[in-house]
């Protein structure tokens, strides 16, 4: 079996506010491997975007261990953990993904760039990753002149380009129309199939369709892993984003 | 290319795209902070461009001679080296005025002297008198060469004649016209009109030696040119004995300020304008900081996301700061927005 991309060992989170702590995540354990794609399900509050943050190093665990590639993110530098960003870790958020001053190709070639990547070769690897969702004709448009879905596709480029092998998605249809939205989670799961490792946060049943495996999270802890979806929406109260 | 140079391109870029994206607020934050930073640059340049340094006047102050002599008293002084204004000395009315060949006698062998009488005259106008700088001196001398340009006409040569400045001229006054002076209204020709060199007065009258007599307080300057040059040392030789001196090359090379009595400003801005010119500069940057300010803070807000879709893309602080420059790099502010710029973008992902 190959080598996992992510892991998530005991990772808990705890957020101190005066005389109150919130306990985001709580003893959490996560496997995910290349060619595979997770979606992390949970009512609102669940510790759904926390697990992603914290996944990408955007945030640092109060307890446990999150290993990327295999190396302990707590015993990088904050440096290392932005280099491990820019080489092995994607995000794709909601929406607003693209810097608007930036186009397509740039916004694509942006980590190959804060990577110290030469213009050239971060342009021609970011016009391959927009190749691969699709998108490769709207290489010079900016943001604004780019539909929300289209965006979305250039922002899963962005994730996956050069080596980036782990993609971090968080409610990325959640701004889109059902059908741009199940055209984005197609590419999605296409670019998984391709070998990348994908972590998809999302509140709606269907979409968590696309996943191989669904993990739900109440309360900062993962109360059930299943394979994908009928079953395990008795799980969840209703509705809800995390 | 270095890494660094990629990333500062990068950020470069982006904060260029950024200004030009949004042209009326980058055009409104650079008049903020221009504006004032030019209205300050152009008042100190206007300032420094009218003010005449002490080695710009040699020409006025010294005509041709090496140095200006002037007996102050007849016990040791110390003067201002660029001036020679007299710092330290113990004022008597009663000291004998110095004479030429008295002076004369303390310098090196072979030294030429040349005296003026400097006072005060009046002359009438059609509205009364007018009280103005005046000078008993034959400009036609060698070692005057220089201190004054003649206009018009020529220099006094004999008793009954006057030059009259430029200034005085523009009020009114012709060669050949007939000038009334003191209160006995004494008639003098007007025989030319000249002009000071830079630094030197505005409105003066010249008259030849022979009319020192008609000057109110009068007092005497000797020029004198001397075998090799009067340095510092020779200088505090005279000092010693009550003669003030301005000497060409002190003025060209002054001594260090432990060596002059207290008062000695050097060349530039007294104490009293420099403590205007801060209060001046800290007025415009309070000005800029106040105005600026609010058009920062509504453009930190923006970049927030910005910022943290860099940190999610692998930018490490300082690179995601760097587009914060953006968009007046010289501002006096943009160190303390650029930490309030990082310290707000870093700390989240676009998604909260």
């Amino acid at each position: 079996m190959t080598a996992p991309v992510l892991v998530l060992s005991g990772v808990t989170r705890d957020h101190v506010q005066g005389d109150v702590t919130v306990h985001a995540l709580r003893g959490v354990d996560l496997v995910v491997r290349p060619g595979e794609l997770v979606a992390v399900m949970g009512p609102s509050g669940s510790g759904k975007s926390t697990l992603l943050h914290v996944a990408g190093g955007l945030d640092t665990p109060t307890s446990g261990r999150v290993l990327v590639e295999e190396r302990d993110l707590a015993t990088l530098s904050v440096a290392q953990v932005a280099a491990v960003r820019r080489r092995s870790v994607g995000y794709v958020f909601q929406d607003l993904n693209l810097l608007p001053s930036l186009s397509a190709l740039e916004n694509v070639a942006l980590p190959l760039e804060l990577d110290g990547a030469r213009g050239g070769m971060a342009r021609r690897a970011a016009r391959d990753a927009l190749d691969e969702v699709g998108v490769g004709h709207l290489a010079g448009r900016f943001p604004d002149e780019m539909s929300g879905g289209q965006q979305q596709r250039v922002a899963i480029a962005r994730a996956l380009v050069g080596p980036r092998r782990l993609l971090l998605a968080d409610e990325p249809t959640g701004a889109l129309d059902s059908t741009t939205g199940e055209e984005v989670l197609r590419v999605l799961r296409a670019r998984c199939e391709a070998g990348a490792a994908g972590v998809l946060v999302t509140h709606e049943a269907r979409h968590a369709a696309w996943a191989d495996r669904v993990v739900f999270l109440r309360d900062g802890v993962v109360v059930d892993q299943s394979g994908p979806v009928a079953a395990a929406e008795s799980l969840l109260p209703a509705g809800g984003a995390g | 290319m270095s890494t660094w140079l990629v990333r500062w391109r990068l950020a470069l870029r982006i904060a260029r795209r950024d200004a030009l994206r949004s042209r009326g607020r980058t055009v409104l934050v650079l008049l903020m902070v221009g504006l004032p930073v030019l209205t300050v640059v152009t008042a100190d340049t206007l300032f420094r461009t009218g003010e005449v340094s002490a080695v710009e006047a040699l020409p006025t102050t010294l005509g041709a001679a090496d140095a200006r002599i002037e007996g102050v008293a007849r016990s040791p002084i110390e003067t201002d080296p660029l001036s020679g204004d007299p710092l330290v000395y113990e004022p008597d009315d009663d000291v004998p005025a110095w004479s030429a060949a008295e002076v004369l006698d303390r310098l090196p062998g072979g030294s030429v002297i040349a005296e003026r009488t400097v006072g005060r005259l009046a002359y009438r106008t059609g509205h009364g008198y007018a009280d103005v700088e005046a000078y008993a001196d034959d400009l036609r001398r060698p070692i005057r060469d220089g201190a004054a340009d003649v206009l018009a006409g020529r220099t006094p040569r004999t008793d009954g004649e006057v030059a009259v400045s430029l200034g005085v001229a523009d009020r009114g006054v012709a060669v050949g016209d007939t000038m009334e002076v003191t209160a006995e209204d004494v008639a003098l020709t007007v025989v030319g009109i000249v002009r000071a060199g830079a630094g030197g007065p505005e409105r003066f009258l010249v008259v030849s030696p022979e009319d020192a007599d008609l000057l109110r307080r009068p007092r005497t300057e000797f020029f004198v040119s001397v075998p090799g040059e009067l340095a510092w040392p020779a200088v505090r030789e005279l000092n010693e004995q009550g003669l003030a001196v301005v000497s060409r090359p002190v003025v060209e090379d002054p001594p260090p300020g432990e060596e002059v009595a207290s008062g000695y400003s050097a060349e530039g801005m007294g104490s009293a304008q420099l403590a205007v010119l801060a209060l001046v500069v800290t007025g415009v940057v309070l000005e800029v900081v106040l105005m600026a300010g609010p058009a920062f803070a509504v453009g930190l807000r923006r970049q927030r996301r910005d910022l943290a879709l860099l940190a999610a893309a692998g930018a490490a602080p300082p690179t995601s700061a760097a587009p914060c420059w953006r968009p007046a790099s010289s501002s006096a502010v943009a160190p303390q927005r650029r930490a309030r710029c990082w310290a707000s973008g870093w700390r989240g992902s676009p998604s909260r």
